[in-house]
């Protein structure tokens, strides 16, 4: 078992070492995570929404569902931990 | 569980220098979000570490009374009413949900003439609402954490 978890380790490690000779360099102009709408968002975030900061438009305003959802998420986690502390304040003090 | 200190240097160091730095600092983080690194989610974090740290080390219960949990509760409701409320109110002004480019902001820039245009001021008041509901949360887990009696209905 513990052979087959190493065997299984280096397998995925090489197939990860191999698949990153393939990534595009670094800040590549031609690479697909650079030519879809990211130019878009950078020369029209001036314009469109009047702020410097890009990475901020996309986040508050261009992607503002993600953003609330996000939100959404740290909210709702935060409500369940506490109905689970809660509940065990209660047990704590039965004990 | 906390263990509270009376040591003078203490309260002077926590009390006068970090944590008043702290939060001057996560509103900085938060106002100049538009303009630099920055924004709801970091300006949340850092004001909850602020306010952590003055429970932690603090023997006084000010803060308590300030932030209690109900007040907590609501900071964090305000905070998701703030942002979903801001799409809605887009929607109102005719737009779709989330379009601030439709509310009529400039009634703000008229009481307050600051100069911002109506998607900055629309990104500002959600980032608010991002910054009180992380705020919010943070602060309730780790009051509950470090306390897990509620104080009122120990006393009652």
């Amino acid at each position: 078992m513990r052979a087959l978890g190493i065997m299984l380790a280096v397998a995925t490690t090489a197939l990860f070492v191999a698949a990153s000779w393939d990534l595009p360099d670094r800040g590549d102009p031609h690479a697909p995570a650079n030519v879809g709408v990211g130019p878009e968002y950078i020369e029209r975030t001036e314009e469109d929404i009047g702020i410097e900061n890009v990475v901020s438009a996309v986040l508050a305003d261009y992607r503002s569902y993600d953003t609330l959802g996000e939100t959404f998420v740290i909210f709702t986690a935060g409500v369940a931990v506490l109905f689970v502390l809660i509940r065990r304040g209660r047990d704590d003090r039965q004990a | 569980m906390t263990d509270r200190h009376d040591s003078v240097l203490l309260h002077f160091v926590v009390r006068a220098v970090m944590v008043p730095a702290i939060l001057l600092f996560g509103l900085y983080v938060l106002v100049h979000g538009d303009a630099s690194p920055g924004g709801g989610f970091q300006a949340g974090a850092i004001l909850a570490g602020g306010l952590i740290l003055s429970r932690l080390s603090l023997s006084g219960d000010e803060g308590r009374r300030l932030f209690s949990r109900p007040r907590l509760v609501m900071i964090a409701v305000l905070g998701m009413f703030l942002y979903a409320g801001t799409g809605v109110a887009a929607m109102l002004a005719g737009g779709d949900y989330l379009d601030y480019g439709v509310i009529a902001f400039e009634s703000i820039d008229r009481i307050l003439p600051i100069g911002l245009g109506r998607r900055e001021i629309g990104i500002f008041i959600i980032e608010v609402g991002v910054t009180l509901a992380v705020f919010g949360t943070l602060a309730l887990v780790v009051d509950y954490l470090t306390e897990p009696h509620d104080p009122e209905e120990t006393e009652g």
